[in-house]
């Protein structure tokens, strides 16, 4: 395990060093497919602690899921060192797009994991789930701020 | 009783209300070419359409559980509880092996299959999965792909090919361009899903095998 931070460091070095560029509308596509859905799961989620998320409310975050997990299937890998919008598909530098792979995949995947078993065990979802949903969203905002930060402005 | 049957017709009223959204949302936009612009009929039209995606959505749900389901089903009328007993029982011959470098994904996955009646492990990376392979033998392996060991997931799956060629494998990757894709299929894998997915998803590749096995 101890190998993927610099891994990941020289990919977020690599795109600094190439001086990769992510235009505003492709931002804006991200935010349209992914960061709404992530701000409502959000919302939903830290909408009342320490108490279990009710079964009308895991309902609707089980369609959340559904759609951040399509929305993500919205992001493919394009041209080396382009990023772009075309058909409401977002084509981003392969780098970027494997980061995102790596951290923004993998907690969604946690994110539907967490709630499909824990909906199909109890209908509803345990109040420390609360919890490790809200930490997966912090760890995708933290690497894409983290992204930003590689990114020329 | 909930049976399979029920469930169908459930899916089957939420088809019907995606459609009707649709027709609504049509109606309005067609209005909407004879009288111009309307604010009133372009929310209209905006609220069916919503309505009509979250029926869909809803039913793309459903729909994936009823195709796990129905891999098991052979009666669909028999009460969703008792085929789910006999189901268990038929399950606990089925061994899983989840490899994954996250805890927190692995007992995820063993709750899942644990739940179906299934004998679970997991091995947290590609060093504890061979060592785990050379003693036992499981029926089906679900392996992540990227497990960021010194053994990654494409040792892991060369391993079980030349060691343990009856064990079926399900790949889990991040990786979706074609070119990466079709390296993985060389490796042969049983199926292969792209991350993110949910627990549907998987469940009805697990499904898919274990009628293989069972043949």
């Amino acid at each position: 395990m101890s190998n993927v931070p610099d891994l990941i460091e020289r990919l977020l070095k690599d795109i600094s060093d190439r001086r990769v560029c992510i235009p505003a509308e492709v931002w804006m596509a991200w935010g349209e497919n992914m960061g709404g859905l992530l701000n409502k799961v959000q919302t939903l989620v830290s909408r009342e602690t320490g108490v279990p998320i009710a079964a009308e409310d895991v309902e609707t975050l089980n369609i959340y899921v559904q759609q951040l997990v399509r929305a993500f299937k919205l992001i493919r890998r394009g041209t080396m060192g382009k990023n772009s919008v075309k058909d409401g598909v977002v084509y981003l530098d392969p780098v970027v797009k494997d980061l995102m792979a790596h951290y923004v995949g993998n907690d969604l995947y946690k994110i539907a994991l967490m709630v499909d078993v824990n909906d199909e065990e109890t209908a509803t979802l345990p109040a420390e789930v609360r919890e490790k949903i809200l930490r997966c969203i912090g760890s995708i905002y933290v690497f894409i701020e983290r992204l930003k930060r590689s990114l020329v402005a | 009783m909930v049976t399979l049957r029920d469930k169908y017709h459930d899916v089957g009223n939420k088809i019907n209300v995606a459609l009707m959204g649709i027709g609504i949302a049509r109606k309005y936009i067609e209005s909407l070419d004879a009288s111009g612009m309307d604010r009133q009929n372009i929310q209209a039209s905006i609220e069916s359409c919503a309505v009509a995606e979250r029926a869909l959505l809803e039913v793309d749900g459903s729909l994936l559980r009823l195709k796990s389901l129905a891999y098991r089903f052979s009666n669909p009328d028999l009460a969703i509880d008792e085929a789910v007993v006999s189901i268990k029982k038929e399950n606990v011959m089925v061994s899983i092996l989840i490899v994954d470098d996250e805890p927190e994904v692995c007992n995820l996955v063993k709750r899942l299959y644990e739940r179906r009646g299934f004998n679970v492990s997991f091995a947290l990376g590609g060093v504890a999965a061979i060592e785990m392979l050379k003693t036992t033998d499981p029926d089906i392996v679900i392996l992540d792909l990227n497990l960021g060991d010194t053994v990654d997931g494409r040792e892991v799956l060369k391993f079980i090919r030349r060691e343990k060629p009856q064990t079926r494998c399900i790949v889990v990757t991040g990786e979706d361009d074609e070119e990466r894709i079709e390296n993985i299929a060389a490796l042969a894998p049983d199926d292969i899903l792209i991350k993110p997915i949910l627990a549907a998803h998987l469940d009805a590749k697990v499904s898919g095998l274990i009628a293989k096995i069972k043949k």
